[in-house]
């Protein structure tokens, strides 16, 4: 499938000696400290840990939301800026622009491109996250997993190295978050796109990781990272599966 | 399940006919009195003027015919005035709304001037313009301005910092900004500050010229129509006053309605 | 030779951040505050030390101050200002217990609401403007006239908050006082109140303000003292400064009034019944 060919990511993240510290009232509050991972391109890794380990701020540093960090963070070789397409976002509040259509949410991103380019990476999109027939369709109007689905085209359709998922499926309920990482999974694998997803569900990042990294907080820091090294698709009541779980809920207690 | 009202017991039918019989009561009733009442006095008073005659009035008596030429210079005024009122609201809303620096300058001094009740500008505006027709448009003028800024600003100002964010990791241009997501995202309040501003604007328009009392007008009509101690033209007058306004705002919702139809139904 | 230079005592990291941080966010946000106002004032005074409008028309601010100065000293502003200020006080005396009345009625009874409301809001339709002539021709210049006027504008946002205030409590709340077996009064007094208390405030709030709207069109219409009256007046002597100075005496007014009662409001609605 061309879809492959061109969406696929080439480079890597390599994130070194990171950390970042608050100033509240003038006393400093560290968030993150001494964060060290190797992302290879393609790559699931998902992060796990308690409220408060940064693991939101860490992403929101990849992406450029926020700066002002100690050690170095590199793409393919050149450090990171500000935001910038080649890093893409998606939140866990779809944050679809409640006036544009689907597919004009896809298209956010997209300027620059000749029209017949924008519509091809529209349609591609659209069908790569499964959300045929619905292109003209408004946000209030779509249900929160195809919302989710929207956003993640959207964050796709700019062809990014690599994808940040800030809780993605936290907002759903528990039936439709099964569905949905079922089609993240199926996404992922389309595009091969390199994927850092940040969850509270342990059995979610077992499920679709390459590697669970495990934060602890106050300040944070990696404890642990955690090879997953199953075969797709993945049992979820399988012997191995549920050693990994239970490996991953251990390391997050104290 | 029993609900905490006063007439619990009372068979209250749920929607439709049987209310709407009930709303009409009291306004049939007034209506009915109003045109039965004053005829029943022996002799005429000149307060009481049954309510046929004052809606006749326009067409049958002399001076009230004069209210259609009044109307359609009010209501010239009021589009020019809005007009103008309304333009200047929304520049500065939207130079406020968007940018830290100017909001941090004006909005202070937008907010204090704004405290102002608006019937005090007209003695300044008469004695800088005169009370010709300067002072109403811009009497009028200033009656849209301040709800217009007022909300547009509230409108960019309100934008959810989320939606914020996603224009910033999709590196949007300036240009796609404003046009994406800052004017959409603001476009409910610019309406509803459009629509207080539309009732502010036409109070402001014949009041201004009631105040003014120099010219040709509805207001004017009304003022020389106290004057004379015609009763029933000054019902009329007001009659025509709230019924415009009431017009102007159902058609302005009506015409706005669709342009915000991304908001869906709220439960 | 080593000059040893002596370190200047240095004050403790604490107190040093705190004042950094004072020294740094004050200035900004005063300043910008002042620019705007400052460069008007020193137009208008570059204009009218130049005379270039007839002192009639644009006075210097210099004698707006001085003005303002001697109606106050002279104890002119005082005067008006407890006459507009008692005329307020009765007009929304009258209305707003009128208002709470027939709200608590309309909120309360369905059925009386289906009567009345339709009635309600056509005549709410006429805005106090317009009851000014009609009035007047009915009872002159009197001092009804304007306790009416003030009544009538705040007499609509009350009703209107009131009723709604009563209606929007949300029905699981009521449920609760049946499940509990309150009986009407104690409903009334452990739940309705309270939980409409924000909605009538916010209502009273714009009552106020319409009131005080009210209060000075009526005064500029149909009166002899108050306020309003100062400035037509002023005006009738082309007396301009007298006009400016009191516009800023009614916007310095508007604004104590709005940010009282807002603060008011602020405290009411700390545990305010989320809709």
């Amino acid at each position: 499938m061309s879809l492959a060919a061109d969406i696929h990511s080439t480079r890597g993240l390599r994130i070194r000696g990171v950390g970042k510290t608050y100033r509240i009232e003038g006393r400093p509050l560290p968030v993150l400290q001494n964060i060290h991972l190797d992302i290879a391109p393609g790559e699931f890794i998902g992060i796990v840990g308690a409220s408060g380990c940064g693991k939101s701020t860490l992403l929101r540093l990849i992406t450029g939301l926020e700066a002002d960090y100690e050690g170095e963070i590199v793409l393919g070789g050149d450090p990171i800026g500000g935001p910038s397409r080649e890093r893409g976002i998606v939140f866990q509040d779809h944050r679809l622009f409640p006036w544009l259509t689907v597919e004009d949410n896809i298209a956010l991103g997209l300027d620059g491109l000749a029209a017949a380019e924008i519509r091809e990476r529209i349609a591609e999109n659209i069908e790569l996250v499964g959300l045929q027939g619905f292109e003209k369709a408004y946000p209030h109007q779509l249900s929160g997993g195809m919302a989710q689905r929207a956003a993640i085209a959207r964050a796709l359709a700019m062809r990014p190295d690599i994808l940040v998922l800030d809780e993605p499926l936290g907002a759903l309920d528990s039936l439709t978050r099964v569905r949905l990482q079922n089609e993240l999974f199926r996404i992922w694998r389309q595009s091969r796109m390199t994927m850092v997803m940040v969850t509270h569900d342990v059995e979610e990042a077992v499920y679709l990781s390459d590697r669970v990294v495990v934060m602890e907080s106050r300040p944070g820091r990696i404890k642990t990272t955690i090879p997953v090294h199953l075969d797709h698709p993945r049992q979820r009541t399988s012997e191995a599966f549920v050693t990994l779980r239970r490996t991953v809920y251990e390391s997050l207690q104290y | 399940m029993t609900d905490i009202t006063i007439d619990a017991g009372v068979k209250t039918p749920r929607h439709g006919k049987g209310r709407l019989w009930r709303g009409a009561v009291l306004p049939v009733a007034l209506l009915a009195a109003w045109a039965v009442v004053p005829r029943l006095l022996p002799t005429p008073h000149p307060l009481l003027v049954p309510l046929d005659e004052v809606l006749a009035a326009p067409f049958i008596d002399e001076s009230g015919r004069e209210i259609w030429a009044s109307l359609a210079q009010t209501l010239l005024r009021y589009a020019g005035g809005f007009a103008l009122g309304a333009s200047a609201g929304l520049a500065l809303g939207l130079l406020v709304g968007a940018s830290a620096l100017a909001d941090r300058l004006v909005s202070p001094s937008f907010n204090a001037v704004r405290q102002i009740a608006l019937f005090a500008w007209i003695p300044l505006l008469t004695a800088w313009f005169g009370n010709g027709e300067a002072s109403k448009i811009v009497f009028i003028a200033l009656s849209a301005f301040f709800p217009v800024a007022l909300n547009t600003h509230d409108g960019l100002r309100t934008i959810a910092k989320g939606y914020m964010e996603v224009a910033a990791v999709l590196k949007l241009s300036p240009r796609r900004r404003v046009l994406k997501l800052l004017l959409p995202g603001a476009l409910p309040s610019i309406l509803i500050g459009l629509q207080i501003g539309l009732i502010t604007a036409w109070l402001g328009t014949v009041g201004g010229e009631y105040m003014i009392g120099i010219g040709r007008g509805l207001g004017i009509f009304i003022a020389e129509a106290r004057g004379q101690f015609r009763m029933d033209l000054v019902l009329l007058g007001v009659i025509f006053l709230a019924l415009i306004g009431f017009l102007a705002n159902l058609g302005f919702r009506r015409l706005s309605e669709p342009l915000i139809q991304w908001q869906g139904t709220k439960p | 030779m080593n000059v040893r230079l002596l370190a200047a005592p240095r004050a403790p990291a604490g107190a040093r951040a705190g004042i950094d941080r004072i020294v740094r966010l004050r200035p900004p946000a005063a300043l910008s505050t002042l620019v705007l106002p400052l460069l008007v004032l020193a137009l208008w005074q570059l204009a009218a030390s130049h005379a270039l409008l007839p002192v009639q028309i644009l006075p210097p601010p210099a004698l707006v101050l001085n003005t303002l100065a001697d109606l106050t000293l002279s104890g002119d502003i005082f005067t008006n200002l407890g006459v507009s200020l008692w005329r307020i006080g009765i007009g929304i005396a009258i209305g707003c217990s009128l208002g709470l009345a027939l709200g608590t009625v309309m909120g309360l009874s369905q059925a009386a609401d289906d009567y009345i409301s339709p009635l309600f809001r056509a005549l709410a339709q006429i805005p106090s403007l317009g009851w000014v002539p009609i009035l007047i021709l009915i009872f002159g210049l009197d001092e009804i006239v304007k306790y009416l006027i003030i009544a009538k504008a705040c007499f609509v946002p009350t009703t209107i908050a009131m009723a709604e205030g009563i209606r929007n409590i949300p029905r699981s709340y009521k449920e609760v006082a049946t499940v509990l077996g309150l009986g009407r009064r104690a409903t009334i007094r452990k739940l309705i109140v309270p939980a409409a208390l924000p909605t009538i405030f916010g209502g009273l709030r714009l009552a106020f303000s319409h009131a005080w709207i009210a209060l000075i069109v009526v005064e500029m219409l149909a009166a002899q003292e108050g306020v309003g009256y100062m400035m037509v007046w002023g005006r009738t002597l082309f007396q301009t400064d007298i006009v400016i100075a009191g516009m800023i005496v009614i916007g310095v007014i508007g604004l104590a009034m709005d940010s009282g009662l807002r603060r008011l409001e602020r405290r009411l609605r700390r545990w305010a019944v989320p809709a």
